[in-house]
């Protein structure tokens, strides 16, 4: 497998390390840059680090949903909306 | 890759075109299932119930009277989201007299600058934050300036792609690249300082 892959270099990781986080990358490239990423234990440990703190910030921080009343008085006043 | 379709007209016009049985179909199929978010959004910017209930109203009723701007089963989601974030500059920014704190000759673009290596990266062990409470995490997440904070909320948390936070903010998307990276690390230092101040121990 390390045949089709150009010399590891961590630059490419730095480059590229978010936008395979935030799903930004089509999935061939994605695919490569983590067989990549398994030649260089540096690279491997901080891509883990940054996907752990993506999604322990997605998983801890607080979502506060729309009140029932909010709902309501936004649904009748839309309703009530007498433009045609 | 997230593929969704942008709405392509993201300026409001009122046209005149459509029934009103249109118009509340459209509202209630497409847009009433965003309040959750869109008031979640709300809230974290003004960070006061009824400011963000306010926020979410005007957005809800401009949406509607400009609804014929609005492509319909595009991405009503991301439309919302822009109206939101303009009513929360226009009217919330200039009440409370809150400057834009982000000083952005400070934010040097992660793009510009690769020839670093992982010294690049602010490290925040596993270890070192995984015993934080949802509480120290959005109190954290709160005290960020508003652009970052508002760049990791439509990413991290409502995970839109780097196009459409571009379309929402009126940014170019490496500007989202950097601004994302930046704040990340902003969140990560705090959440360091909170770990240590708490007695988590660090790995190095």
């Amino acid at each position: 497998m390390d045949q089709q892959l150009p010399k590891h270099d961590c630059r490419n990781f730095v480059k590229k390390v978010f936008l395979v986080l935030d799903g930004e990358l089509p999935e061939t490239e994605r695919n490569l840059f983590i067989m990549d990423i398994q030649r260089c234990k540096g690279c491997l440990e901080h891509f883990h680090i940054e996907k752990t703190f993506k999604d322990f910030i997605a998983a801890k921080v607080e979502r506060k949903d729309c009140s029932e009343k909010l709902k309501q008085t936004i649904i009748s006043q839309v309703q009530s909306n007498p433009e045609t | 890759m997230k593929p969704r379709q942008l709405c392509s007209n993201f300026t409001l016009v009122e046209k005149g075109n459509l029934s009103k049985s249109s118009k509340d179909r459209i509202f209630n199929k497409e847009f009433l299932p965003q309040m959750d978010a869109l008031y979640n959004f709300a809230f974290h910017l003004t960070l006061d119930e009824d400011d963000a209930n306010d926020l979410v109203q005007e957005t809800f009723l401009k949406a509607y009277r400009f609804i014929e701007s609005y492509q319909q089963g595009t991405n009503a989601k991301a439309w919302l989201f822009k109206i939101l974030k303009n009513g929360f500059i226009n009217e919330y920014r200039k009440k409370t007299k809150q400057p834009s704190k982000v000083d952005y000759d400070e934010v040097a673009s992660f793009h510009d600058t690769d020839d670093e290596g992982h010294v690049e990266y602010l490290d925040l062990r596993h270890e070192l934050f995984q015993g934080m409470l949802g509480d120290e995490v959005t109190r954290a997440l709160n005290q960020l300036p508003v652009d970052f904070k508002t760049i990791i909320l439509l990413c991290d948390i409502e995970e839109f792609s780097y196009e459409e936070i571009a379309k929402i903010i009126d940014i170019p998307i490496g500007t989202v690249r950097s601004r994302l990276h930046r704040a990340r690390n902003i969140l990560k230092e705090k959440l360091r300082e909170y770990a240590q101040k708490e007695g988590f121990k660090e790995k190095r």
